[in-house]
């Protein structure tokens, strides 16, 4: 009798959860009797794949060649099957793709095979950092592929991966990237440590952990840089930087970055080095443009015009005459204008957002000068000012830059040059504080670091950067690595 | 004790001496040095830097024998705890009097050449948080001002070029036309633009491999006086000493002549970008400020840069019209001189026979 009273527990546990698997939405239940016994099989219909479930599993449970679940358990062709006492554990199973198999008396345990149903996008091209040359693959939401696309291009032991669960509900898989021998433990250590500190209930993007691992959450930079493309993230891992990569986001994080990175497209690296060089510094001087010439203009218009020289002054008059506005007021409702542009734009599908360009830029535009409601000059000037903020390769720096002209605008309207000046300073001060990951920010400008320069506002050939920069405190400076490796 | 993470790399004091140098003073002092020795002043500007390296190399000497000593440690070592920390003080009221000097100025000329209507008490009110985000931080974030206090303004000095158009080399000829006693008259008032040094004694701790500093201490000095004489020597030739007595910014003047195709009137560009070596003064001097309160008394820095700030702005704004402005370089300087060329070589003298008395003691 004794023997039996285990048995008769586990039977009541399963009769218990059997009731309230039942009210589940899509639980399915399959039983049929053998050995004199009654098999089980249990699953959510929403969470398996039915095709595996059909093809291996079903037929291997109908052959009868077997006393047990241990014996089951050696037909069926999954690794990662788990066997249980527990009955309380089965729900949350099941919730993740797990079919449970119980056989009643004769074993009373429970086997768990997990058939999750995989929903994934293919590989595809990368659309935000799109490179006309070089490698098109892009990462995808699922973190095992993108692990995986990585592996494919750093196929060495040395790839250290670190998994964490982060988010109390979502409970997200958080993988942190690094090459042993190369990142520095401290980064290692601190980037771990503040997932570990992470304590919000939902991660549904890399975007949430870029922003509560943040240095200093409440400043418009990005501080730790977003990527899609694989080939960008092989090659900064390289450099002896940290990778984070977040299941269910096509985006992978990088720190500790710099100011500069964030003005530099994968691009660069696939062109020679001459191009590659004028083309950073264009993106370059196209986010200073971007971000002081309306400015400029409003100051100069205000407070300054003496420094206009006599024949521009003519120009500029005329463009003016009729706008009833302070400069002030007119470029503010100008950059507004095309902030609203960009949202429209950006709020709407492809297809009907190509047309609000036109309809904003051309109509809008023309009509506004026409009615004297703004000049010609600003007009084009807030323009040219929109166009270079695109330039800018990583979409959210891009957002900062735009966002940041604003109180620039009002302080050069009420301090003309010196507002505009003091603003700067503030920019220039917040950059300084600022840190990636406990690294300077605003490296290599400062701390000046000459030895940096060599891949930052210019990105020297190949041969000459033998050496992985120092914002990184890389563990082996030397590049490449060692040749005992390569052996 | 300052950890490691801290500290920042010698080659920095060049740019903390040069930028804690270098100010509001670049625009006008080639009117106020030429007082006695005339169109010869330009020699006082070298003498000034040389007597200023041997006042650095004091520094060292006083400073070198301990790598977390700062001039507060230095005091309370050489004259007990309680005399010690009443002269650093006035060390303190005397930075502080340096900031208001140079902000004060700063928007004295503001006031004169670009908004005469300006509200200083509203106009500060943008400027000093911008201080305290500065201050309140690690040093770091002061250094990386003063170095772009540096480098960015450097561009400044390719205007000194555009000038020389109009220069006659005359105005300063026959050279060596003064007494030496004149020169040195004129040196005098020109190390009132090399007084920023002083602050050397509240940073040093925050230097790495301190002691091998000097020789950026005094690159540093040595960049701030060749600029100042290429101003210097750029101003002489483009007026003549008569007009010199009329200008009190003749460094407004030069830039005043600049003309590109898109810009006339150089000198609105000019003052805005001079915002970013005043920075540097200012912050460095109320950070040495607070620095030195925090070290004496112990009270957290934030809270004494709140303060501070708070005297600072009332200071700036009670000072008023162009003759408060006159009385506070002058004391400024005046201070400054005593304190640089008669203090410190005798708190040497003194700590050299204590730092005697108290090895033969023990």
């Amino acid at each position: 009798m004794n023997k039996k009273a285990p048995q008769k527990k586990a039977q009541r546990d399963f009769d218990k959860l059997l009731k309230t698997l039942k009210n589940k939405d899509g639980f399915i239940h399959y039983h049929h009797e053998h050995n004199q016994d009654t098999m089980h099989l249990g699953y959510l219909k929403t969470a398996v794949d039915p095709e595996k479930l059909e093809k291996y599993i079903l037929p291997r449970v109908q052959e009868y060649i077997y006393n047990d679940l241990n014996e089951l358990d050696q037909f069926i062709p999954f690794t990662k099957t788990e066997l249980t006492n527990d009955a309380s554990e089965i729900p949350e199973k099941l919730v993740k793709g797990f079919t449970f198999i119980y056989m009643g008396n004769a074993s009373p345990s429970y086997l768990l095979i997990p058939l999750p149903l995989d929903e994934k996008r293919n590989v595809s091209i990368p659309e935000i950092e799109f490179s006309v040359v070089g490698p098109k693959e892009a990462f995808v939401e699922d973190i095992d592929t993108n692990l995986n696309l990585i592996r494919k291009r750093l196929a060495i032991p040395e790839l250290n991966i670190k998994k964490l669960k982060v988010g109390t509900i979502t409970k997200t898989e958080v993988a942190v990237l690094s090459i042993d021998g190369i990142a520095d433990e401290e980064n290692v250590n601190t980037a771990v440590q503040r997932i570990k500190n992470v304590d919000i209930d939902q991660v549904i993007d890399s975007s949430f952990i870029q922003q509560t691992i943040a240095d200093n959450q409440n400043s418009p930079f990005p501080q730790l840089l977003d990527t899609e493309r694989p080939d960008r993230v092989a090659a900064v891992l390289a450099e002896g930087k940290i990778v984070i990569s977040v299941d269910g986001s096509p985006h992978a994080l990088i720190a500790p970055t710099t100011l500069i990175e964030f003005f530099s497209a994968f691009e660069d690296y696939f062109l020679n080095w001459m191009t590659a060089s004028a083309f950073r510094l264009i993106r370059l001087v196209a986010v200073f443009f971007s971000i002081l010439i309306t400015p400029l203009y409003v100051a100069v218009m205000t407070h300054h015009f003496e420094i206009i020289p006599q024949a521009m002054l003519i120009t500029l008059v005329h463009s003016r005459m009729q706008v009833p506005f302070p400069p002030l007021l007119e470029a503010l409702i100008l950059e507004f204008t095309i902030e609203l542009l960009r949202e429209a734009g950006a709020r709407l599908p492809t297809k009907i957002g190509q047309t609000i360009g036109i309809v904003g830029g051309i109509v809008i535009g023309t009509a506004a000068v026409e009615a004297g409601m703004t000049s010609n000059v600003l007009l084009i000037v807030v323009a040219l000012a929109a166009l270079g903020s695109f330039t800018t390769p990583v979409y959210k720096m891009s957002n900062t830059i735009r966002l940041i002209r604003f109180p620039l605008l009002i302080v050069a309207g009420v301090y003309g040059m010196i507002g505009l000046a003091i603003a700067i300073a503030y920019i220039m001060v917040h950059l300084l504080r600022l840190r990636s990951l406990g690294r300077p920010f605003f490296a290599p400008i400062f701390p000046f670091r000459l030895q940096d320069f060599k891949d930052a506002l210019i990105r020297l050939p190949f041969n000459m950067q033998n050496k992985r920069p120092f914002q990184v405190r890389p563990s082996k400076v030397k590049r490449p690595i060692d040749k005992e490796q390569n052996k | 004790m300052i950890s490691i993470k801290h500290k920042v790399t010698p080659l920095m004091v060049l740019f903390l001496i040069s930028s804690s140098q270098m100010g509001v003073g670049v625009l006008g002092f080639q009117s106020i040095i030429n007082k006695y020795a005339g169109y010869d002043a330009w020699i006082a500007l070298i003498v000034a830097g040389l007597c200023v390296s041997v006042v650095i190399w004091i520094m060292y000497q006083l400073l070198k024998h301990d790598e977390k000593g700062d001039i507060v440690a230095i005091h309370q070592f050489t004259y007990g705890k309680w005399l010690g920390n009443f002269l650093t003080l006035l060390f303190t009221v005397y930075l502080l009097l340096m900031a208001t000097v140079v902000l004060r100025t700063y928007v004295e000329i503001i006031q004169v050449w670009m908004f005469p209507h300006l509200k200083v008490w509203a106009f500060l009110m943008l400027l000093i948080p911008l201080i305290y985000y500065t201050i309140s931080d690690q040093f770091r974030t002061v250094v990386g001002v003063c170095f772009l206090g540096v480098v960015y303004p450097f561009l400044l000095n390719l205007t000194l070029l555009y000038p020389l158009k109009h220069a006659d080399i005359t105005h300063i000829l026959p050279m060596m036309n003064h007494s030496i006693t004149e020169i040195m008259q004129s040196s005098t008032l020109a190390v009132l633009n090399f007084m920023g040094v002083s602050a050397l004694l509240v940073f040093y701790p925050y230097i790495r491999d301190a002691g091998k500093s000097q020789k950026y201490a005094h690159y540093g000095n040595l960049y701030t006086t060749v600029i100042y004489v290429a101003v210097c020597l750029t101003t002489y030739v483009f007026y003549n000493q008569n007009e010199l007595k009329e200008v009190i910014w003749p460094a407004l003047g030069l830039w005043k002549i600049i003309e590109f195709p898109f810009m006339e009137r150089f000198e609105y560009v000019g003052i805005a970008t001079l915002f970013f070596m005043i920075l540097p003064n200012v912050v460095l001097f109320m950070w040495a400020a607070t620095r030195l309160v925090h070290r004496t008394f112990g009270f957290q820095h934030k809270r004494v840069a709140a303060v501070l700030l708070g005297i600072l702005y009332i200071a700036s704004v009670i000072s008023m019209g162009r003759e408060g402005v006159n009385i506070l370089n002058d004391s400024a300087g005046k201070i400054g001189l005593v304190f640089l060329f008669i203090y410190i070589p005798v708190l040497l003298i003194i700590n050299f026979i204590r730092r005697k008395v108290r090895k033969n003691v023990s």
